[in-house]
């Protein structure tokens, strides 16, 4: 067996060789799919306001809102974290843990 | 006390190891070892309102606990050797800043508990002190906001990623008394091999490991086959593959009684922490906790017990330092 620690840069490709990569594809297909969902769900959420008569800015406020109250109710469940970790986004984690701050907040209220 | 070949250090009148304690999270408590420990916390913050303050009580109570497990008072204790990962190790001195104890800090990021052993068995060996306390902690969450991202954050985990371990772990040595004892120490040198991942610190340990065992076995004449068990700190799933295949490129096969305390403290798949634990309470509580019992109860006889640590700090990372890697061995007798 050669010695890869002979030079460092041996060593880095022998790590490299050893390191598993993060499925990269799996977790951007996820990314896609449960991102657009949850897109799709804002604008269904959008298009029933309009459908009442809310004006575009109002509509936005709400579907900001019930998709903060929604992702806030699952973190209570701990739902959240585990799309969150399933997802694989990193936007999509900071909106978890601002939901779990909040819960928290609650919680300790 | 000899000096062994050229690092090693017998220790002629064999430091006993009298007493141990362990307190580690939430997280610790629902892996393997859990069984193992003195006392497992229900939340990470125990009753504090920062991690950080919660990390000095971890280490604050487990060092009492081996104070009264051990029932030598805590007058009788002449020197507090004590570490930790956060700035200035803040954790240990703040925690134990009302023990009344001469007190050294000691760092050598997840190494310094064996570095801590390390000192004081030569402090007792040398007769300056009866009794010395070792003790490290580290806390998942302070780490993770020093070294990598913010939690809130929400960051990924790549698969090479370990846990850091939240508890401390605390060890009373003595010249007199009953217990398992320390016969060596082999102070390991810095070895940087041009890691700079700081999510694959398994990788940048392991030439560390490696480099001391090494010397070890030339300094004492000994084999892997003289020791019963053969235990790393923190190499995690990654670290602990290749210190194996290094080892075999000096033909030394370790594989049967070589394990790492980051791949025994979590259930990898169960509880998702990808390459294994780490920090400095990973070797700390699984010692402190599973191998001193083992060592009790003469199921383990022989021990070398080597604490690996990154050199490293968000700064050098930031600037895109490489990652230098050190580790510390002793060998333990019951």
């Amino acid at each position: 067996m050669t010695n890869p620690i002979e030079t460092p840069s041996t060593y880095n490709k022998y790590v490299d060789k050893k390191s598993p990569n993060s499925p990269i594809f799996k977790n951007c297909f996820n990314a896609f799919w449960v991102g657009g969902l949850i897109c799709s769900i804002g604008q269904i959420i959008f298009d029933f306001c309009k459908y009442q008569g809310l004006e575009t800015a109002s509509a936005n406020t709400v579907v900001s809102i019930v998709l903060i109250g929604i992702a806030a109710f699952l973190t209570g469940l701990n739902i959240f974290n585990k799309i969150g970790k399933f997802a694989g986004a990193r936007f999509f984690n900071s909106y978890y843990r601002f939901c779990e701050f909040y819960c928290f907040t609650c919680y300790r209220v | 006390m000899t000096r062994i070949g050229k690092q090693t250090i017998g220790l002629d009148n064999r430091p006993v190891i009298i007493q141990t304690a362990s307190i580690v999270g939430p997280k610790e408590a629902q892996g393997p070892m859990a069984g193992y420990f003195d006392h497992c916390l229900e939340d990470e913050f125990w009753g504090e309102k920062t991690w950080e303050k919660a990390e000095s009580k971890i280490i604050k109570e487990t060092v009492n606990l081996a104070i009264s497990k051990s029932g030598i008072s805590s007058s009788a204790i002449d020197f507090c050797f004590a570490g930790d990962l956060l700035n200035q190790c803040i954790s240990s001195s703040f925690g134990l800043r009302d023990a009344n104890i001469p007190f050294f800090g000691v760092f050598g990021a997840c190494s310094t508990f064996v570095e801590s052993m390390t000192l004081g068995s030569i402090f007792i060996e040398s007769g300056a002190a009866n009794n010395v306390i070792c003790a490290t902690s580290s806390h998942f969450c302070s780490a993770e906001k020093q070294f990598r991202f913010p939690l809130e954050l929400g960051n990924q985990r790549p698969p090479t990623s370990q846990w850091t371990v939240t508890g401390s772990g605390c060890s009373i040595l003595s010249s007199s008394g009953e217990g398992p004892c320390i016969t060596h120490v082999t102070p390991g040198k810095i070895v940087d091999m041009g890691i700079k991942d700081a999510n694959n610190m398994g990788a940048a340990m392991a030439p560390a490991a490696f480099d001391t065992l090494m010397a070890h076995f030339e300094d004492t004449g000994r084999k892997p086959s003289d020791y019963d068990a053969i235990v790393t700190g923190d190499l995690g799933y990654i670290g602990k593959d290749i210190l194996e295949d290094l080892c075999k490129t000096k033909g030394y096969n370790i594989s049967h009684n070589y394990d790492d305390c980051g791949v025994l403290m979590f259930d990898k798949l169960e509880q998702d922490t990808h390459s294994g634990g780490s920090g400095c309470a990973c070797i700390a509580t699984i010692f402190s906790g599973y191998f001193y019992k083992q060592l009790q109860e003469r199921k383990i006889k022989k021990l070398l017990l080597i604490a690996t640590g990154a050199l490293m700090n968000s700064t050098s990372s930031q600037q895109g330092e490489s990652i230098p890697g050190i580790a510390h061995a002793i060998a333990i007798e019951s």
